[in-house]
């Protein structure tokens, strides 16, 4: 009688600590999807930016790390069947916080698509990521022309865009992922003047080195952090 | 030793409980005694010696603490008082963000009453609207269509209110569904980046992560009886006709 008593009395202090974390995670799939903080894990952040771009779905193919903006900021280089995404995001007191990204529209036939991501923090640094799917197998490997837009010379008029160097990617160096290519660049332009006034072209060879591709003006954003 | 005296002695072992697990571990123990007695009275035991003899076979009160503490493991205390702490600041944290639980409501109250965005300064007809387009995980709502002036221009326009929100209420809207549709006319005119371009903005001084609102504009001709709205990106996309109010057609 008394052994049974002592069971029921145990089982009474578990049932009232499961009927707690019931209402605990409640309350934070609640918290969590109506405002928007509180995010546990890196994944979740990414899903997050899936839906704020609109991209549905995507796998990861590379993941990377940006601390020349912040010490925990994790850079996600995913993709799907209709987009290439680059996105991130990074450890605050509320949680891992969304740092935005770009999706790269993948979905009509083209030999190669491009993307640039400007990562700028306050007192910091700044990083660019140029990044792409290179859909035609001829293409052997990339090269990034960074331009920037120059004033006109006195006198003159219009603005023009001038390279200050190239970086190139080999095939070699791209990641595989269903059957599909992708490539990215990482620029630490330390010493670029001209802020966020860059203009990269993304220029696609094949193996005799003759053009087979040039992307301008491709899709991008820049991100600021305070 | 009374019963009282005997209650104390196990009580006092019972460091692991709480107090209203001592409660409960006294009330049982007062009652299982009591019975006890009880049946000892009906045979005919005098009281004193029912009492003596019942916390006698209830053997020693330090045995009878120490084997019912073990009873009471911590972990799931403290499992208990951990989520029930946890769930307290999650609510503070909740009602300090009151401005965000903003933002869910208007992506409920989009679905209902959607706001409708309205920049001519001279409106010649109005045609309400509920086309409800999928695009991803969200939907992109036509809620008016109108004809009018908007006072850039010689020519008459036509104005689509639209506004765009999660499939599941409270859910984040891709800010490119209402930013990449394509207002054109009937000759397939459109510009881009002018004025056709939606703009945000009708309620909370703009769209937010939850829901989004805008309208368009573009010039039409006398004849025209229909504009288009397209949308092409990350792999969906829509064609649609709308008719301009056609008693106002020019």
């Amino acid at each position: 009688m008394k052994k049974k008593e002592s069971v029921v009395k145990l089982l009474s202090r578990r049932r009232l600590a499961v009927r707690r974390i019931l209402i605990a995670s409640a309350v934070y799939v609640l918290i969590t999807y109506f405002v928007g903080f509180g995010i546990l894990f890196p994944r979740q952040s990414l899903y997050m930016n899936e839906e704020l771009m609109g991209t549905g779905r995507t796998h990861v193919i590379a993941r990377y790390t940006a601390p020349e903006i912040y010490k925990t900021l994790q850079i996600y280089f995913s993709e799907n069947e209709h987009v290439t995404m680059l996105s991130g995001t990074h450890l605050t007191y509320l949680g891992w916080m969304n740092a935005f990204g770009v999706p790269v529209d993948c979905s009509k036939e083209a030999p190669m698509y491009a993307g640039q991501w400007w990562l700028y923090r306050q007192d910091k640094g700044y990083v660019l990521y140029i990044f792409g799917r290179v859909d035609d197998p001829e293409i052997a490997y990339v090269e990034v022309e960074m331009q920037y837009e120059a004033p006109p010379p006195p006198g003159g008029q219009g603005s023009y865009r001038l390279t200050t160097h190239t970086v190139s990617s080999q095939r070699s160096e791209w990641i595989e992922k269903n059957g599909r290519s992708y490539f990215l660049i990482r620029e630490l332009p330390e010493e670029w003047p001209y802020e966020f006034s860059i203009y990269p072209a993304v220029v696609g060879y094949n193996a005799d080195g003759t053009e087979v591709i040039r992307l301008e003006d491709i899709e991008g954003a820049s991100s600021y952090y305070g | 030793m009374d019963r009282k005296e005997f209650t104390g002695q196990v009580l006092a072992q019972l460091r692991r409980l709480t107090p209203e697990e001592q409660d409960a571990v006294r009330r049982e123990l007062e009652d299982h005694m009591e019975d006890r007695i009880e049946g000892l009275l009906e045979l005919g035991w005098s009281p004193e010696t029912a009492e003596e003899r019942t916390l006698a076979a209830m053997g020693a009160p330090e045995e009878i603490g120490r084997e019912l503490d073990k009873q009471y493991p911590p972990g799931w205390l403290w499992l208990g008082r951990a989520a029930f702490l946890l769930t307290t600041v999650m609510c503070i944290f909740a009602v300090l963000s009151l401005g965000v639980w903003g933002f869910a409501i208007d992506s409920i109250t989009a679905r209902f009453f959607p706001p409708v965005t309205e920049t001519l300064n001279k409106t010649e007809a109005s045609m309400p609207l509920n086309i409800r387009i999928p695009v991803g995980n969200d939907i992109l709502r036509v809620c008016q269509i109108s004809v009018g002036w908007d006072g850039k221009r010689v020519d008459q326009v036509a104005e689509v209110s639209l506004c765009s929100y999660d499939r599941i209420p409270g859910g984040i809207v891709a800010s490119q569904v209402l930013g990449r549709v394509l207002l054109r006319n009937q000759r397939g005119e459109t510009r881009w980046n002018d004025d056709v371009r939606f703009s945000m903005g009708t309620i909370s001084g703009g769209g937010h992560a939850k829901c989004q609102y805008g309208s368009a504009i573009i010039p039409i001709q006398p004849g025209d009886t229909y504009v288009t709205l397209e949308y092409d990106y990350l792999g969906e996309s829509f064609f649609i006709e709308l008719p301009l109010p056609e008693e106002v057609a020019p």
